[in-house]
């Protein structure tokens, strides 16, 4: 039995690792977060403090790293986590992110160079170096779009928007690709990653076979939500909305936490940007990551559900 | 990769895999689906990333009868986008029967069928941003869309039929950035293919003449050159370079347009509802339910394809008491010509007009407001105007196909545009079985809906005709002037879009139509475009 720490494991993207985990018996395992009701379950820890680390991690076989927040918590949590993993010779699964590409364009492979100049990017790029520096056992999970039940930023926030009809067809603006991955395909592969043997540092991008342009997600998701006819949305109303998010962005650099929804000028560089991520490599863990549209069907029956 | 021929230097020899020339929605089409690993792409466009007036000089010419064509370059336009940069976006496809040869039509008949293209209309409606392939109102719209007449019913016709509409897209300026970043794929603007030279058998294109603005000439060589100009340029071409294959006289032989009109005066039957305005469709796209003649009926009637819209009447005839289709007779200088024409007989804002809008004042302004915020400040644009007339009397606007004949007919001039290539001569000419489709299926119309007692159509045969033929040619749509065909005996390209006779020389676009069918063509265009890529690409 092997025994498995996932840090952020309360989050959208930890719960459904932990699901995955619990799913099969030869794993047990444990969420840690910052905020909660401590159980056997769960174990309350401050992933950027090395010492709550060592504590929170004092019999684990294994450490998964799902911690979201701010590029601080991001880099440290990775670099507390990977310490801790090595010194236990623990294995090590980092959840990274198609935003470490930054703004590169075709298809893209685990080995492109991380171009990444975002903060969320950056943070995320620091978070992988301080895992390699660690000397962990680790391998690595590029994520796409990671979307299904739970997802607030790729499918909630994006539903509400194509309700309010102020997302739809964007034109050339929403020609980018959409590389989009249920969160439960993340959690099988880091059950997988764990129940094999991985070279130490192997990478994975992660995100379905058939991700589609921005526009078809947009379009996909509004029909299945019953969002009324599609919209065409025009440069004007999108440097309109481009122009509104700069207060709210710069808000958020200022440490706000509430962040309303906002097309931003990055978020529309995102719809734009012509980037797939090349899954290949992914074969060699024996999954397969769901559809597009599969992705689409089960993200829009949770939204649906909601209150 | 976007390049421009006014910085190229002179004596410049281009070597590529496939050069496209022409930037219209054929030459785009292509260009986006080819992308071939190993073979790059050049795409010739004679225009720039906007129209300058320079530029559309080239496309001047004559026409025979200016009574019964519009001049050459107008209905035209080069620049990266092709016509599309003016289109009306209005989309259907061909149907089966079109493809089929029919007894009745000489010269008609596909060396193709409706299926072979069936998986490219799917594709193209996409690239069209027509949304779904779906054409029947059943399919589009699963909770129904009103019918044009309520109580309608006929054996000869349907009102199942759906047209949907483009935002208009202009193909240029919605794929200019995906054909930038694509690989291997080169755009240059602002070079004109001149002249095609070939191998001394005239079996292969040799090298293409390509002209930049200033005058200064270079060469392009390619393993495979597709001409998509459009269907006027296309069998310019052909002809300026002397002819290349096996089918010569044929170039330019068979010129269709289609043969459209206002016309007759509606009456539906009291408490008939009307739906003659646009339905939306899941997709975000505008659909309109339309009367088309079943195929079973053209062959009975022995006459072409047929389609009919409910129409406000004609806004130049103050008759209609609609303030506003009064107004748009003051809205002409706003208007580009091509859409003044079809407005009607441009007759001076009269004093019955100003009553009806002084008379329909709310009437009017609700129309400007819904324009301006459907129309002129929308992406995806309302396509037309549709209000109801005030005086409840409708008529008929219908779109027919115009038959192939060998006598209408696209040949050069004698005199030349300013790079020495001759210009166009257009004669086009209508057949007394274009005539026999409008009448026969206007009287079948009428008697049907009188039949149904869903209506009342008032008209006479002779206004039918004349309608037929007020703007001559139905503008815009070029057609059949390099048509495909089985055998190089009867037409100029073969069932995969190369011209008989050749080995590397393709064409993309309306000129390889053998017949018109009642479809707006640039959904069609797209399609074989696409499938032209696929069988490209598997050479
Ligand atoms: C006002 C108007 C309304 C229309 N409405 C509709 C509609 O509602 N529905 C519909 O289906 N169709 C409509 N059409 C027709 C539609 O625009 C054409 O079917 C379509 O554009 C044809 O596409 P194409 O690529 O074959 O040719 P084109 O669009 O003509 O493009 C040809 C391109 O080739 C370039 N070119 C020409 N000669 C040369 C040369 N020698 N060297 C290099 N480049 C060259 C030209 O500059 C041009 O950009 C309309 C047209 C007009 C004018």
């Amino acid at each position: 039995m092997m025994r498995v720490l996932v840090a952020g494991g309360t989050g959208f993207v930890g719960s459904a690792i932990l699901r995955a985990l619990a799913a099969r018996p030869e794993f047990t395992a444990i969420a840690a977060a910052r905020h909660g009701i401590a159980s056997p379950h769960l174990r309350l820890c401050d992933a950027t403090d090395a010492q709550s680390v060592a504590h929170a991690v004092r019999d684990a076989d294994a450490i998964v790293n799902a911690t979201a927040g701010s590029a601080r918590i991001l880099t440290e949590s990775a670099a507390r986590l990977s310490e801790a993993a090595a010194r236990r010779g623990a294995r090590y699964v980092e959840i990274g992110s198609i935003a470490v590409y930054g703004p590169a364009i075709g298809s893209v492979d685990e080995t492109a160079p991380l171009l990444a100049r975002s903060r969320y990017g950056l943070a995320k790029c620091r978070a992988e170096s301080a895992v390699r520096e660690s000397g962990a056992a680790a391998t690595l999970l590029r994520a796409g779009i990671v979307v299904g039940p739970g997802s607030i930023p790729w499918v909630a926030r994006i539903a509400r928007l194509l309700r309010a009809g102020r997302l739809g067809d964007l034109g050339p603006a929403g020609d980018g690709i959409c590389n989009l991955v249920r969160a439960a395909d993340i959690g099988e592969a880091v059950a997988h990653v764990l129940a094999g043997k991985q070279p130490r540092g192997a990478t994975f991008n992660i995100a379905a076979p058939d991700a589609p342009s921005w526009n078809g997600y947009f379009a996909a998701l509004a029909h299945a939500i019953h969002a009324g006819p599609l919209r065409r949305i025009g440069p004007a109303q999108l440097a309109l909305e481009a122009r509104l998010a700069l207060p709210f962005a710069a808000l958020s650099r200022a440490g706000a936490r509430a962040s309303p929804e906002a097309l931003s000028g990055s978020l529309q560089r995102l719809f734009r940007q012509p980037i797939r991520l090349d899954c290949r490599a992914l074969a060699s863990l024996g999954i397969a990551p769901a559809s597009a549209a599969a992705c689409v069907a089960e993200s829009a029956a949770w939204f649906a559900a909601l209150p | 990769m976007i390049e421009d021929a006014r910085c190229v230097p002179s004596g410049l020899a281009i070597e590529t895999g496939l050069c496209i020339v022409g930037g219209g929605p054929a030459g785009i089409a292509l260009a986006l689906r080819y992308a071939h690993p190993a073979r790059p792409t050049l795409l010739l466009e004679s225009g720039g990333i906007d129209t300058d007036p320079a530029t559309d000089l080239l496309n001047e010419g004559e026409v025979e009868d200016p009574a019964l064509h519009p001049p050459a370059a107008l209905y035209r336009r080069r620049a990266l986008g092709g016509a599309t940069g003016i289109w009306g976006g209005r989309c259907a496809p061909l149907d089966p029967i079109d493809f089929a040869p029919r007894a009745w039509m000489p010269h008609s008949g596909w060396p193709i069928t409706h299926e072979t293209l069936r998986p490219y209309y799917e594709p193209a409606n996409a690239l069209c941003e027509a949304g779904a392939f779906a054409y029947t109102s059943a399919a589009a719209f699963p909770a129904g869309l009103s019918p044009p007449l309520e109580g309608f019913t006929s054996s000869r016709f349907t009102d199942d039929a759906l047209e949907r509409f483009s935002c208009p897209t202009d193909f240029g300026a919605r794929y200019r950035d995906a054909l930038a970043r694509r690989p291997g794929l080169s755009i240059l603007l602002h070079a004109t293919a001149i002249g095609i030279e070939t191998d001394e058998r005239r079996e292969a294109v040799a090298a293409l003449n390509v002209a930049a603005p200033s005058g200064l000439t270079f060469t392009v060589r390619a393993e495979i050159v597709v001409l998509a100009t459009g269907g006027l340029e296309t069998p310019r071409l052909l002809l300026a370079s002397g002819g290349i294959g096996t089918a010569r006289d044929l170039i330019g032989r068979y010129y269709m347009c289609h043969i459209a009109g206002v016309t007759g005066r509606l009456h539906p039957a009291p408490g008939r509802a009307v739906a003659h305005g646009y339905g939306i469709a899941a997709d975000g796209t505008y659909c309109r339910r339309r009367l088309a003649l079943r195929p079973e009926a053209q062959a009975s009637l022995g006459i072409g394809n047929f389609i009919a819209r409910l129409h406000h009447p004609r806004p130049a005839d103050p008759a209609h008491r609609t303030g506003a289709l009064s107004a748009l007779q003051f809205a002409r200088p706003f208007l580009r010509p091509e859409y003044t024409l079809r407005l009607g007989a441009s007759e001076r804002p009269s004093w019955p007009h100003i009553r009806n809008v002084l008379l329909d004042l709310p009437g009017t302004a609700g129309f400007a407001a819904t324009w301006l915020r459907r129309r002129r400040f929308a992406v995806r644009k309302f396509p037309s105007v549709a209000v109801p007339p005030r005086a409840g009397i409708y008529a008929l606007d219908f779109h027919a196909e115009q038959a192939p004949d060998p006598q209408s007919r696209i040949t050069l001039a004698a005199t030349r545009d300013r790079h020495g290539v001759p210009r166009l001569r257009i004669a086009w000419r209508y057949s007394a079985l274009d005539l026999r489709t409008v009448r026969e299926a206007v009287a079948a119309l009428a008697a049907d809906l009188r039949n149904s007692g869903a209506g009342h159509l008032d008209y006479t045969p002779d206004e039918v005709a004349a309608d037929a033929l007020r703007e001559g040619a139905y503008g815009g749509h070029h057609l059949g002037t390099a048509r495909m065909s089985a055998s190089p005996r009867t037409g100029v390209v073969d069932e995969n879009c190369r011209v008989h006779g050749t080995r590397n020389l393709y064409v993309a676009g309306g000129a390889v139509f053998p017949t018109s069918g009642q479809a707006n063509p640039t959904l069609t265009i797209v399609a074989l475009a696409l499938r032209l890529a696929d069988h490209l690409r598997a050479a």
